[in-house]
């Protein structure tokens, strides 16, 4: 009888079955906004902390006079008149104008040397490493090894083995005639220790694009008659785009906040990148101007983004 | 089930980054049992370091049970940039120790304790200290830091490059009130050797180029004047004769010239070009205490810290510790100092009774041990460490009787930000700025001063 009864009641049975449904179907709308964010949301919350709010939290700094210590003091646009105050910058009667534009003179100095050069050196050398029968990982690794370093590492040790009286590079080489490289070639050993320790980076994106080509571009190619040269331009460049498009803006945005090189194996007196006055006044002076770093520090930002736009669009891959 | 894994091994990592974020926002101060443990951050990093750590550890011994500290040594610029940013969060250690040209900046602030009663209960007394070292940590008749030590810049020389039968004279010249830069200058003139092998070169001056900072507040004392004065805290005082005359005595060190008004008595003036840097004194670009402990140069100038390593005695190396020469024979004989001070900030981490007394006891025995702590390259700032023969013993020993000649900074709160920007400005002096090299004149030097002047009053007026 129970189980006629069970079965007697045909809505009741189809209402229970539309509630497990709906119930499975809730159950699955949750799944779907929960799981994606048990695995984004560790990611989410260091992206928020240690990146949104600082960002807006340094926007508004830069509208402000504070010393790290005392209250907050509003001041509009004050502190980016000062630091934009050409006419002050020409003339050298605002210190703070003089500051950020010289800091943005060498910054851009180094980011025009670095830029090419961490971007050509590792394609030729992916382009040499590629056509290797043998010890293409040995070459690899030994390329790659410098990478592994700090930057404060390989600035210190680049400082010491060129050190004007007791470096091994003038003792072993220039025992007559030491260079004086700290002082008079301070920028050229700067960029030579950057490439050397940046160069494995982008040198394993490279050997990735290269290995992507399929080989039948390079065979129909040939059977066309295509040089070498031609090949790299019309087949490798071209399939690479990408890659070069991602180093590009990456090491565009890497020498622009340039700071650790500079910083460590030092530059000639009043030479400074940018990066460095924005430390000075954020926290390396005797007393904080975190207004005035902030103003910098989003007027850097603004160059950057307005320099990788134009890269995006000149370098955009059309379909 | 295997989703199940997925899920919970994603929630275990993202706990995981959540207690390691936590973990590396700053460890914690704990009471161990009945054992009070305090933070001790401090700048000492150097040749120095390891008589603090072992002050330190002695005191931890001796009060095992009792009281901990735990201390956490950065360097100056990152010890102060930490301090700044941990007071926004009240998490500054609960005892530092800065440098007593900063108190103005901060007691103006508001942002230190007044210790009044706790320098009370470790017994000090204003008469027991020397010179001014007690009163520039008085502010308004409260005390808001316990002095430690007096920093000098000074000059090390080495003995072992004397010439042959002039040792006692040269040493007494050098240690005598009337020594002056001119002198000196002769001096490296006598010991440079240029000729040879660049590799046996041996300098008259190893220059320390990041130093130009004390060595012309140091000449501008010398002169008696100061860089900035109380009344009128954001208006430079150096931009005059005084000014460009210190200045263009720093920069005549590198250069190896003398101070006459147009540059143009260049000491041993030879085609060659030896008169110039890199020859009688050392280029930038050259570690200046390392070619002093390689032997490689008659002198060197920096702060008494470096003393440990500059007075290490090898077969090469037999050092002694000066003043500053004097910039001419009418000026006196004094040096530009700065000090370490013991500090509790307003955003010091929980502050409790128990810390208090843990504070007080470490104090204590630092002070009590200033002997021991100033063999690592200090003045003693107390009286009562004359008596301590190890400690006069030392190569700067003597210079705790002569502290009358140690100027100490000027007690007001825009002091650094005034300083600071003509270290650099007189750096470019020494570099030959706009590669003008040695045909830097008068007027370069004026108006590189009236330049780090005005960079001053700006900065000044900014804070």
């Amino acid at each position: 009888m129970e189980k006629q009864n069970n079965f007697g009641s045909g809505e009741t049975a189809v209402a229970e079955v539309d509630k497990k449904n709906n119930k499975k179907k809730s159950t699955g709308k949750w799944k779907k906004i929960v799981d994606p964010l048990i695995f984004i949301g560790p990611h989410l919350l260091f992206f928020l902390v240690f990146f949104i709010i600082p960002f807006f939290f340094g926007i508004f700094i830069s509208f402000t006079k504070w010393d790290l210590m005392s209250d907050i003091e509003f001041v509009g646009f004050q502190n980016f008149a000062q630091i934009w105050d050409i006419k002050g910058w020409i003339n050298s009667t605002n210190v703070f104008a003089d500051k950020f534009f010289s800091g943005l003179k060498y910054t851009l100095y180094y980011t025009v040397v670095m830029v090419p050069l961490i971007v050509i050196v590792p394609l030729i050398f992916a382009l040499a490493i590629h056509k290797l029968s043998h010890g293409k990982k040995f070459v690899q690794a030994v390329l790659y090894i410098p990478s592994l370093l700090s930057v404060a590492t390989v600035a210190l040790t680049w400082r010491w083995l060129l050190d004007l009286d007791n470096g091994v590079i003038n003792n072993f080489f220039f025992k007559d005639n030491p260079i004086n490289f700290v002082k008079d070639y301070a920028w050229q050993s700067i960029f030579a220790l950057t490439l050397w320790s940046g160069v494995g980076g982008n040198l394993i994106i490279f050997m990735a694009g290269l290995s992507g080509i399929p080989q039948s571009y390079y065979e129909a190619a040939d059977i066309d008659g295509a040089n070498g040269w031609v090949k790299f331009w019309k087949i490798t460049l071209p399939e690479m785009s990408f890659q070069l498009l991602f180093t590009t803006v990456m090491g565009t945005i890497g020498a622009f906040n340039v700071f650790g090189q500079p910083y460590m194996f030092g530059t000639p007196t009043g030479q400074k990148v940018l990066m460095q006055y924005i430390q000075e006044y954020a926290f390396g002076s005797s007393v904080s101007m975190a207004g005035m770093a902030s103003a910098m520090s989003v007027s850097l930002g603004l160059i950057i983004s307005v320099f990788s736009v134009i890269q995006f669009r000149l370098m955009r891959v059309k379909d | 089930m295997k989703k199940n894994i997925t899920k919970i091994l994603a929630l275990f990592i993202s706990a995981f980054m959540l207690v390691g974020a936590t973990a590396c926002a700053g460890k914690t101060d704990k009471n161990n049992g009945s054992e009070t443990v305090i933070t001790f951050w401090n700048p000492i990093t150097g040749p120095d370091s390891g008589y603090m750590d072992q002050l330190i550890t002695d005191f931890n011994k001796e009060y095992k049970g009792t009281y901990r500290v735990n201390s956490d040594a950065q360097a100056e610029a990152s010890h102060y940039q930490r301090i700044t940013t941990s007071m926004t969060d009240n998490s500054v250690a609960d005892l530092t120790l800065v440098h007593k040209s900063r108190l103005p900046n901060y007691v103006k602030n508001n942002i230190l304790r007044d210790i009044t009663s706790l320098v009370g209960e470790i017994d000090l007394k204003s008469a027991d200290y020397v010179g001014d070292t007690w009163t520039s940590c008085e502010f308004d008749g409260k005390m808001y830091a316990a002095p430690l030590d007096v920093l000098p810049t000074v000059l090390y020389y080495n003995r072992k490059l004397f010439p042959a039968g002039k040792e006692t004279e040269w040493e007494n010249k050098i240690l005598s009130d009337d020594f002056t830069v001119d002198e000196m200058l002769d001096m490296m003139m006598e010991v440079a050797k240029v000729d040879g092998p660049a590799s046996q070169k041996i300098y008259g001056m190893s220059f320390n180029y990041s130093y130009t900072e004390p060595m012309f507040l140091t000449f501008l004392n010398q002169l008696g004047s100061q860089a900035v004065d109380v009344s009128n805290p954001t208006e430079p005082t150096f931009a005059n004769e005084n000014g460009y005359l210190a200045a263009r005595t720093v920069m005549n060190i590198p250069y190896a010239t003398k101070t006459d008004k147009n540059n143009t008595v260049r000491l041993g003036q030879k085609d060659t070009g030896y008169n110039t840097m890199g020859y009688i004194c050392s280029d930038s670009g050259s570690d200046h205490m390392n070619n002093f402990t390689q032997g490689r140069a008659l002198f060197t100038m920096d702060g008494i810290w470096s003393a440990p390593d500059a007075c290490k005695k090898t077969t090469k190396v037999d050092a002694g510790v000066a003043l500053m020469p004097k910039i001419n024979a009418s000026a006196n004989r004094v040096v530009s100092s700065d000090g370490h001070v013991f500090a509790i900030f307003n955003a010091a981490k929980s502050p409790s009774e128990a810390k208090d007394k843990a504070i007080v006891a470490f104090v204590k025995y630092v002070i009590e041990h200033s002997g021991y702590w100033c063999e690592g390259g200090k003045v003693a700032a107390r009286q009562d460490t004359t008596n301590n023969t190890d400690y006069m013993n030392l190569e700067w020993g003597y210079l705790s009787n002569n502290l009358d000649k140690i100027i100490s900074p000027v007690k007001v709160y825009t002091y650094k930000v005034i300083t600071e920007p003509i270290g650099q400005y007189v750096a470019e002096l020494c570099e030959g700025v706009n590669s003008k090299g040695t045909k830097l004149g008068y007027d370069d030097v004026k108006s590189q001063v009236d330049q780090a002047a005005e960079y001053a009053r700006q900065q000044a007026r900014a804070i």
